[in-house]
């Protein structure tokens, strides 16, 4: 393999080939993040279910009388939720720190940096892919039949996925700057989540704005609402996908996800000095 | 590979290093009050203006004092950081480690810190694999390699580390701990190895180390840096001695400070005799002078000795001796050593000088060295010793004992 490199001053220019090379990193790097937790836990992967169905199963207790019918048994809905939530909430949280984290690599060895946050989301992936098995379990339990619209939950996980790769691009490279990110993180991703339709069906939300007039579409302005809109159209019957509400979201990922990831680009090639 | 009037400025001024969001607000205010921040006074050039060619195979020794710019030059090769001028070209691809063992996590396997190891540096699972046998054979881990790393002793984990680096396509590599760390034998093979690595084309490796022994014998060729510039380009010995001859003219001024201390004077003096010659198993009194630049609650001071090479070869710490009491900032103390019987043989040594203050973390070597000659002398009472002899004199009684046949 000939290839030169150049050491010159300034940002450097995005290389996707680059980071087609150090693919593998990646697989490592979330390979690792696996290994330890199953190697330091006695639960191991059994970890990734308990976030979502504990919460399932407290706002199942909780919230379940005061949010009213919504068409699915409630434990069912709130999971489904959380399924998503969460694996966006864990990718945000933990991504945001990633720089801050891996300071000990970026001062020593040279890697494309934006594998660091990747790394979170991957394993945020993986762990909703446990969770998806135990929601298969949840359906049969309560004999809720997927159907032909199941193929949206795909569209849905990929929205998430770049919407929660976006905030960590943004929010990791502001942290390395700005210690509040960390502080700040945990209540906005609280706040977040009471904000979203998590534990309630998004038609209340638009029930509302319709009677007072508001479009629709700005609620997508929450990209998450977009996703978790398609996501329960997928799974459960009864909930159809609001198209403005998803359009918006959808376009609110990608502005997201590329604003980001010119500023994280922007700044990474600083981080070994600052961080 | 090309480097052409590198460069690398710090600027101070810029918005502090993990600042907080109120800083730049606290700044926003004072620019809106007519404050302009001051961007240029408070701007440092860690390095500047290194130019040199470099040809695959080449093992090249960084040499200067702390602060020269060694580890920035190799931040810059890495492409850890980016320069603020100049470029560099590299053809074939560029790996790099800083510190052997980067990556390595305490509670992986040492199998699978090796792979894990490799992709930090851009490798794929099948050239890892490839090399394996060869790093788990010379790290001499055998049986401990399913084993969690944090179990390893510390000179398996270093042994493991840097054969990991050297084995792995690494341009750059720094070989301070494994010398620190590692037995003579394993140190002999590292020297070995990277001697083998010397010509072969493939890389180009940097080393940095403070063990300039190590640095003659490994590498063939030297840069000097000096307050980030390229004094000197040429065969490591060359470099090295002349690196020494700027250490020993920084000895010769009359005070040197840190920035917690000054030292007024050091001396070592014979005892009987006239003071300044000096012969092997003389009495002799090391006094230093020192002033100190901060309150200091209880300053210690360690006097090494430092033989050729700087290689410390003994030491004292006024600390196990006595207690200083609290010196003001200005104050001056003088500090003497009574030493009954100097066991060095004849050759030139240094004296270094380090302070350390009780409740901080204070701890800080006087820049240079003060230099002293301990004079040719009928050692063992007979004839003049060469430096077959080492640097030790063994203060004996031999007698023999003969049997008849």
């Amino acid at each position: 393999m000939l290839s030169r490199t150049v050491i010159r001053p300034g940002p450097r220019a995005l290389s996707l080939s680059e980071i087609w090379a150090f693919r593998e990193l990646l697989y490592f790097m979330v390979w690792r993040d696996l290994m330890l937790r199953y190697k330091q836990t006695l639960l191991g992967v059994l970890w990734a279910l308990f976030q979502p169905t504990s919460g399932a199963i407290i706002f199942a207790l909780v919230f379940a009388r005061g949010i009213g019918p919504v068409g699915v048994p409630y434990p069912l809905f709130v999971y489904t939720g959380l399924l998503l939530w969460t694996m966006f909430a864990r990718a945000v949280g933990e991504g945001s720190l990633s720089l801050n984290n891996g300071a000990h690599l970026i001062a020593k060895v040279y890697f494309p940096r934006i594998y660091l946050p990747m790394a979170v989301l991957v394993t945020s992936l993986v762990d909703f892919g446990v969770g998806a098995l135990f929601l298969v379990v949840a359906m049969w339990f309560f004999h809720v039949a997927p159907t032909v619209a199941v193929l949206l939950a795909l569209p849905a996980v990929v929205l998430t996925a770049l919407c929660a790769l976006g905030f960590e691009m943004w929010l990791s490279a502001l942290g390395v700057r700005y210690r509040d990110v960390r502080y700040v993180l945990p209540f906005f991703l609280q706040a977040a989540m009471f904000l979203t339709p998590v534990l309630y069906p998004a038609r209340t939300q638009l029930g509302w704005m319709a009677s007072h007039g508001v479009p629709q579409w700005l609620l997508g302005l929450n990209p998450m609402v977009g996703a978790l809109d398609l996501f329960r159209a997928a799974l459960l019957p009864g909930f159809d996908v609001s198209i403005p509400v998803v359009a918006t979201s959808v376009a609110m990922t990608a502005f997201l996800f590329v604003t980001g990831g010119w500023y994280f680009q922007r700044v990474e090639s600083t981080l070994a000095d600052v961080l | 590979m090309v480097v052409d009037g590198l460069g690398k400025r710090f600027d101070m001024a810029a918005p502090r290093i993990n600042g907080a969001l109120r800083d730049v607000i606290a700044g926003l205010f004072a620019r809106l009050a007519g404050k302009k921040p001051d961007l240029d006074a408070r701007s440092v050039w860690a390095l500047r203006d290194v130019s040199f060619r470099a040809t695959a195979g080449e093992v090249i020794g960084l040499v200067g004092g702390n602060g020269a710019g060694k580890s920035t030059l190799l931040k810059l090769l890495a492409r850890i950081t980016v320069p603020s001028e100049g470029q560099a070209v590299v053809s074939g691809r560029l790996g790099s480690l800083l510190e052997v063992g980067t990556g390595f996590h305490p509670d992986l396997t040492g199998r699978e810190n090796i792979y894990l190891s490799g992709a930090f540096l851009g490798m794929r699972r099948q050239e890892v694999r490839r090399r394996f046998d060869e790093i788990v054979e010379f790290a001499g881990i055998g049986k401990f390699l399913d084993e969690p790393v944090k179990r390893y002793s510390s000179g398996m984990y270093v042994r493991l580390a840097f054969s990991v680096g050297i084995h792995l396509e690494t341009e750059v590599l720094v070989v301070d701990e494994i010398l620190a760390v590692g037995d003579a034998e394993f140190q002999r093979r590292c020297f070995d190895k990277v001697r083998s690595l010397r010509g072969t084309g493939g890389r180009t490796i940097f080393m940095v180390t403070h063990n300039l022994a190590a640095l003659r014998q490994m590498c063939h060729r030297g840069l000097l840096l000096s307050h980030g510039k390229l004094l000197a380009d040429g065969p490591i010995d060359q470099i090295i001695d002349r690196y020494l001859a700027q250490l020993a003219r920084g000895a010769s001024e009359d005070a040197v400070s840190t920035t917690s201390f000054d030292v007024l004077s050091a001396t070592v003096t014979a005892r009987s005799g006239p003071d300044d010659v000096i012969k092997t198993f003389d009495p002799v009194c090391m006094k230093v002078r020192v002033r100190a630049r901060v309150p200091i609650s209880e300053p210690g001071i360690k006097l090494t000795v430092l033989g050729a090479d700087r290689i410390p070869l003994c030491a004292i710490d006024s600390r196990d001796f006595l207690k200083i009491g609290p010196v003001d900032s200005g104050g001056t103390f003088e500090l003497s050593a009574d030493i009954e019987s100097l066991p060095l043989l004849p050759g030139g040594y240094q004296l270094r000088l380090a302070l350390n203050g009780g409740e901080s973390a204070l701890d800080e070597d006087a820049p240079g060295s003060f230099a002293f000659d301990v004079v040719e002398s009928a050692v063992y009472g007979g004839r003049f010793i060469d430096s077959s002899f080492g640097v030790f004199g063994l203060r004996s009684k031999v007698a023999v004992h003969q049997e008849t046949s």
